[in-house]
């Protein structure tokens, strides 16, 4: 069974992921869009880490050929799995700034 | 709203001036009838106005060596200023005073000017001047027709002559020429809702959050500092495009700004991208440098952006005045380079204090065996302080100097755009230096063989007409007099476009990237909003 610290271990490694993926996509990004995402996902990682997070390295480095947008969307998956009565308070702002970061890096 | 800059106060200087001027009447009889009573005006405020000229003078960002122009003007305003006389100060006199007051303020934190920016130095230096040698040359109108009574022993015709001449002999730069940089020098309020004190609140908490004590800084905050300053170079890149688009700058100039600036946020992208999730320091990054950044992106977002894109020109110039935008472009861009000089010592004194740590697993193996200590700190997921010498390390500092080297470049870029129509030589800047550069532009330009387009637009630049590379003529006039330079004709390119040909190049070496034409955003998208949990 995995435990709430995994989870969360999980879905920080998941965005720390996405943000190195970002920044390599974004010496492409005409649009300028990537690097304003890019900045929200450090935001997340933060909020993941005031709620108890810990990063894995080993989580980080199983991205592989997913896109930023999948990768957020495996972070809030994880986050997801996280019983209610056991979501450590501070992790609801970290929800909604990954929601808000999925939807502004999904592709058009 | 935007703040009242350096170039404001000296423009409303001069107008104060010319007013002075123009209260003078033109025949002799009338200037008799009130000269007695305006010329005491004036000279109750000229300590004032000879203190606070002192005060913006020895504010200018000039080296103690180009400084020394003033050697004779110093003490004749320090002599004028020393002189007080009794009665009320005429009213454009002491706000001629209180301007000069405030210039010297706004420049009191600026750094010494060298290069490029001496030029831009000298033409603000030049305005203050001017400022003061017309009313000088007021008063002593006023002085000349009155009686005895008010200029007692002629010392003060006497001392107004000398700050007039020494006034006039250092202005040095023509008043067509006398914008620059420093023009955009103000005080910004932190608090501030416009993009100027947007920049201005992120700046301040930036520069706390890289410079804290050795070592201490979080890589979390710094690898924001990365992102955020692409993130200003690029917007940047935007707004200077637009100008360019919209005429209100020239487009040459533009583009080659474009250029450097996306430079700039390309080597500021692989800063941030230096810092993989497997490096790290510190905790989280301090509140309040996130806050600002925050700030910065959804200011930025909300005057450049449209939907996932860039907003149109037209657009944004509806949303922020063009000659704002590039006001605040060139505030950004002397910010970032401070800040850019504030990261890359940070991450120096990280990587060089081994305060950062790794993974254990991420540590690459740089000799035949791996200490028993590694591979146990390996085996439980450890981490490990990170040796100076890891790649890892290696590549945090190789990409911090990159991206702080294109930010000068780009700093330097932006400060053309507020240099005005093209100037003609560069005046100000000394004739050896000139020297040095041209002949170091004409060496470079043969090795490195650039398109035979720019080869022969800058054939000529910065030479007085006829005189191409090896130049003996005009360099053997500048050996006998330092000011050969200045009395040529202007028949050369203007030191802007000459400095963007030199920087053009330079970008383009150091990116490897070629330089794109100018292209305008798409066409705007629907903004998509994230759910509201």
């Amino acid at each position: 069974m995995t435990t709430t610290e995994q989870l969360l271990e999980q879905a920080l490694g998941h965005v720390a992921a996405a943000t190195q993926a970002m920044l390599e996509l974004a010496e492409n990004d005409v649009t300028g869009q990537l690097i304003f995402t890019t900045r929200q996902c450090l935001d997340v990682q933060t909020l993941l880490e005031d709620a108890g997070a810990v990063i894995d390295i080993d989580l980080v480095d199983q991205g592989g050929t997913s896109t930023p947008h999948e990768l957020l969307q495996l972070a809030a998956a994880a986050l997801d799995a996280i019983p209610a009565d056991e979501r450590p308070v501070l992790l609801a702002p970290a929800r909604a700034e990954l929601q808000s970061t999925i939807a502004a890096s999904s592709p058009v | 709203m935007s703040p009242a800059t350096a170039g404001q106060l000296l423009d409303d200087l001069q107008r104060q001036a010319w007013d002075l001027a123009a209260a003078l009447p033109e025949r002799r009889y009338e200037r008799r009838e009130t000269a007695s009573q305006t010329a005491t005006g004036h000279l109750a405020g000229w300590p004032r106005l000879a203190l606070m000229g002192l005060h913006a003078l020895r504010a200018v960002p000039l080296s103690p060596g180009v400084q020394h122009h003033l050697a004779l003007l110093t003490p004749a305003l320090e002599r004028v200023a020393g002189r007080p006389v009794k009665g009320i100060a005429d009213p454009r006199v002491a706000r001629m005073a209180d301007l000069l007051g405030a210039v010297g303020d706004l420049l009191h934190d600026e750094q010494a000017a060298f290069g490029p920016d001496e030029r831009d130095a000298l033409a603000l230096r030049a305005k203050i001047l001017a400022g003061i040698e017309t009313a000088g040359r007021s008063t002593l109108g006023f002085l000349e027709q009155a009686p005895k009574s008010v200029d007692m022993t002629s010392r003060w015709r006497a001392e107004l002559g000398k700050v007039i001449d020494e006034a006039h002999r250092s202005m040095r730069i023509p008043p067509s020429e006398r914008q620059g940089r420093y023009d955009d020098v103000a005080a910004v309020e932190l608090g501030s809702p416009t993009l100027a004190g947007v920049i201005a609140r992120w700046k301040t908490t930036t520069a706390a959050a890289l410079t804290p004590e050795a070592g201490a800084a979080s890589s979390r905050g710094v690898q924001m500092a990365a992102v955020d300053l692409r993130l200003l170079a690029l917007s940047s890149a935007v707004l200077v495009r637009g100008a360019g688009h919209l005429g209100v700058i020239d487009q040459g100039i533009g583009t080659a700004t474009v250029v450097a600036l996306e430079a700039a946020s390309e080597g500021w992208r692989k800063a941030a991208a230096s810092w993989p999730p497997h490096i790290r320091s510190g905790g989280r990054a301090s509140e309040d440098q996130v806050t600002a950044s925050m700030g910065l992106r959804e200011s930025l977002n909300a005057l450049l952006r449209d939907g996932d894109n860039w907003a149109t020109p037209e657009d944004i110039a509806a949303r922020l005045t063009p000659s704002t935008a590039l006001a605040d472009v060139r505030r950004g861009a002397t910010a970032a380079e401070r800040l850019g000089n504030a990261y890359q010592s940070c991450v120096s004194s990280l990587v060089y204090s081994e305060a950062l740590t790794i993974a254990a697993r991420a540590v690459q193996r740089t000799e035949a065996a791996q200490p028993t200590e590694l591979l146990a700190a390996v085996q439980h997921g450890h981490w490990v302080p990170l040796s100076a010498g890891q790649p890892a390390a290696t590549n945090l500092t190789t990409a911090a100097a990159a991206a702080v080297e294109l930010t000068r470049d780009a700093r330097l870029a932006v400060d053309v755009t507020s240099r005005g129509p093209a100037h003609q030589l560069a005046i100000g800047e000394t004739a050896p230096s000139a020297l040095k550069r041209v002949t170091a532009r004409v060496r470079a330009r043969v090795a490195a063989k650039p398109e035979p387009s720019i080869q022969s637009e800058r054939e000529t630049e910065n030479l007085p007409q006829g005189h191409l590379p090896g130049f003996t003529r005009p360099a053997a006039e500048i050996a006998r007099d330092e000011t050969a330079l200045e009395k040529l004709p202007a028949r050369g390119r203007s030191p802007a476009q000459v400095d963007l040909g030199d920087l053009r190049a330079r970008v383009s070496s150091l990116t490897e990237r070629p330089t794109s034409p100018a292209t305008l955003p798409a066409q705007p998208k629907v903004q998509r909003r994230g759910p509201q949990l």
